[in-house]
């Protein structure tokens, strides 16, 4: 007997008990576990893949993000033998997958796709025109026979257009993408997901679109079914588009009036009987939605115990960087039970939007202002971000200038010097005590005048320890279209600036040393597998 | 060994089953019944049934799971959930060679609710631990060809940063 000729069906119900990392060392045991988990869909453990390549960030092109729901942990990973890759192109996932498109070089527009939990990788055919987004029929890690979807912009005139193509012929002259249908220039689809060679596409006047290529040779043009009734406008932020049991629904994530946070949710099915949407109170029994930018899912909670029933997991505005995700229980009020981001490497704020640029600011050092209460702000302006001069990052990383944005509560009246002041000091960062998804948010106040910055200091370095070994993620306080401009002079709104941006990126650098101090964020080096065995 | 805690039952009918190494054993028919592959054998063969001949199961292994099925025949009211948890977390508690053994019986005996927490005792097993110290712990052979190794390697050239 031994642990390598355990059936395969018992491999698997361990592998899916794995935490992220974990998977990884699994696969490199003996040639059977390695073989097994080939062979089996990506899905070992729920997480989220975010390419780190972010210029704003100043992190590493050559990182993924990886987010365990299970293990509530952001891990930032690189991989060398991706490194060429990821330095220069751009970068998404899909259904566990990443793909990208080479844009320059001898095998420019090549099509690539990798997946970094099992270690397949396929070189797709050359695409001559810009992909935007790829769609996978089945997972290629266990059905050879799976088509790509690939929408992209083409043609003249130019404008969007469907291809696919399918794996599995063999024939080298079939080896390429075929168009699939007119132009898609008519509508643009809020969101397309793939299914069971079938493409459903939902266009931004809300109604459905349907290909079915499952009896289509690559030669084939197929049209969409058009179905006309429109789901109910809401004052949606974004729709997702998702399957269960080859159902389909449309999850429109509701923002409230300002556009700042999101207040709620509906949910629809498509009857197609009637053609019709059917908007629903709650979801099939045992299911809960993840919505991602792309290829949202509806899993059942019994493969992913991490999740609860009924719910909807999301990413809360700002999508870009896509780092805070929450829980929305359906038939509750909006529920934030946990917001993830990571620290300093994913110090990301919402980039400013203004006309004058944060020049004015070059060069500044970032003073002790009356404001902070912490002191010893190390960092300085510099091209438009803030390098922080912490221990951790040592000027090293390039964060947004974007921390810079006005106080919600305080849109008119924040060009005075003392209101600003006010704005500031109520917008403080909030620190998310992340138990399992969440007990939910702390405000530490970083800002407030009377506080002593030592009890400050050791607040955070309590709520650090209470809660270890969870971690603990700095969240984005919700932003919209009220950020700072710099184009008013005011010496007040300047202050403030830079004391926001000193205090954010103090209370970052604080809770970062007490997560080091108490061990919260320690990483395990995953050197291993590339170790001598 | 637990003892029965049911009493509850009324008429705890007894069957007989046996293991692979012929040894037989006689089981409250309840207990019995949390395997789905005994129970489906028992709607079979109905009252006419003599010995349920289990082949894949030696008596040591058969012992093992039994003493889970009778722990579990009974539905755990509240009171008793703190005091299962732990009698389960002991239960599983085992050396890996039995524990393949009990996972192996568990999956032939079609038992879920036992499989669910040998399958998550296994996880934990490997929890944080290197190929290498997973090797150790299940008593696993590095069977990789150096090509293969080679091949692992560069796909796992992952560098936590």
């Amino acid at each position: 007997m031994s642990w390598c000729e355990i059936p395969a069906e018992l491999l698997e119900l361990i592998f899916k008990r794995l935490a992220f990392i974990d998977t990884f060392r699994f696969r490199a045991v003996c040639h059977s576990w390695n073989m097994a988990v080939r062979s089996w869909p990506s899905s070992g453990t729920l997480w989220f893949m975010f390419p780190m390549a972010n210029s704003f960030l100043g992190v590493p092109k050559t990182a993924l993000g990886f987010l365990s729901l299970r293990e509530n942990k952001l891990y930032t990973v690189k991989n060398n033998a991706l490194a060429d890759a990821l330095l220069d192109y751009p970068l998404e996932s899909q259904q566990g997958w990443l793909w990208w498109q080479e844009i320059s070089g001898r095998r420019k527009n090549q099509m690539h796709i990798f997946n970094p939990i099992s270690g397949h990788y396929i070189r797709l055919p050359t695409m001559n025109s810009k992909v935007f987004s790829i769609l996978l029929s089945s997972d290629p890690c266990c059905n050879k026979d799976y088509s790509v979807v690939a929408i992209h912009y083409s043609g003249n005139p130019q404008c969007e257009r469907m291809s696919f193509y399918k794996a599995g012929g063999g024939d080298d002259t079939e080896n390429t993408w075929t168009s699939m249908t007119a132009p898609l220039e008519k509508y643009n689809y809020a969101d397309i997901i793939c299914r069971n060679d079938k493409v459903f596409g939902l266009t931004e006047i809300r109604t459905l679109h349907v290909w079915d290529f499952s009896s289509a040779s690559t030669k084939v043009v197929i049209n969409p079914r058009k179905f006309t009734d429109r789901l109910p406008r809401s004052s949606y932020y974004k729709m997702y588009l998702v399957e269960s049991f080859g159902e389909i629904y449309v999850v429109q994530q509701i923002v409230g009036s300002r556009n700042i946070s999101t207040t709620g949710f509906t949910v629809s099915k498509f009857d197609y009987s009637k053609s019709k949407w059917i908007q629903i109170q709650t979801l099939p029994v045992g299911r809960a939605i993840v919505t991602k930018m792309e290829d949202s899912i509806c899993v059942s909670i019994h493969d992913f115990p991490e999740l609860e029933e009924n719910s909807i997991y999301f990413q809360e505005i700002p999508q870009t960087p896509p780092l805070v995700l929450a829980l929305f229980v359906i038939g509750d009020s909006v529920e934030l039970t946990a917001v993830f981001a990571h620290l300093h490497e994913l110090t990301a704020f919402p980039m400013v939007e203004t006309s004058t640029p944060t020049v004015q600011l070059e060069g500044s050092v970032m003073e002790e202002s009356s404001l902070i209460i912490l002191k010893e702000l190390q960092g300085i302006i510099s091209g438009g971000g803030y390098l922080c001069g912490c221990s951790l990052c040592n000027f090293s990383r390039r964060k947004p200038a974007c921390v810079f944005f006005k106080d919600d509560e305080a849109p008119s009246s924040a060009s005075s010097g003392s209101s600003s002041s006010a704005s500031v000091l109520s917008a403080s960062p909030l620190v998310a005590a992340a138990s399992p998804l969440g007990t939910g948010f702390v405000d530490v106040k970083l800002h407030e005048k009377d506080v002593d910055e030592n009890d400050e200091e050791e607040d955070i370095k309590a709520l650090v320890k209470s809660t270890t070994p969870h971690i603990i993620f700095l969240g984005i306080p919700p932003y919209g279209h009220n950020s700072f401009s710099l184009d008013n002079n005011s010496p007040g709104e300047a202050e403030a600036i830079l004391a926001r941006a000193k205090a954010t990126a103090e209370g970052l650098a604080l809770v970062s040393q007490a997560l080091k101090e108490n061990g919260g964020l320690e990483v395990p080096i995953f050197t291993a597998i590339a170790a001598p065995v | 060994m637990a003892s029965s805690t049911s009493g509850s039952s009324s008429s705890s009918k007894v069957v007989k089953i046996r293991s692979s190494d012929n040894e037989n054993f006689e089981v409250e028919e309840a207990a019995a019944a949390r395997s789905e592959t005994i129970k489906k054998l028992l709607e079979d063969v109905g009252d006419d049934a003599d010995v349920i001949p289990l082949p894949n199961v030696d008596a040591k292994t058969l012992v093992k799971v039994m003493e889970w099925c009778k722990k579990h025949m009974d539905d755990v009211d509240e009171l008793n959930k703190e005091e299962m948890k732990t009698w389960d977390a002991e239960f599983v508690d085992m050396d890996q060679s039995c524990l393949y053994n009990v996972l192996l019986a568990a999956n032939f005996l079609n038992i879920k609710e036992l499989l669910d927490q040998l399958t998550q005792k296994v996880a934990d097993m490997i929890k944080g631990k290197s190929p290498e110290e997973i090797r150790a712990t299940f008593n696993i052979k590095n069977d990789f060809t150096p090509e293969e190794e080679a091949e692992i390697r560069k796909q796992n050239a992952w560098a936590f940063e």
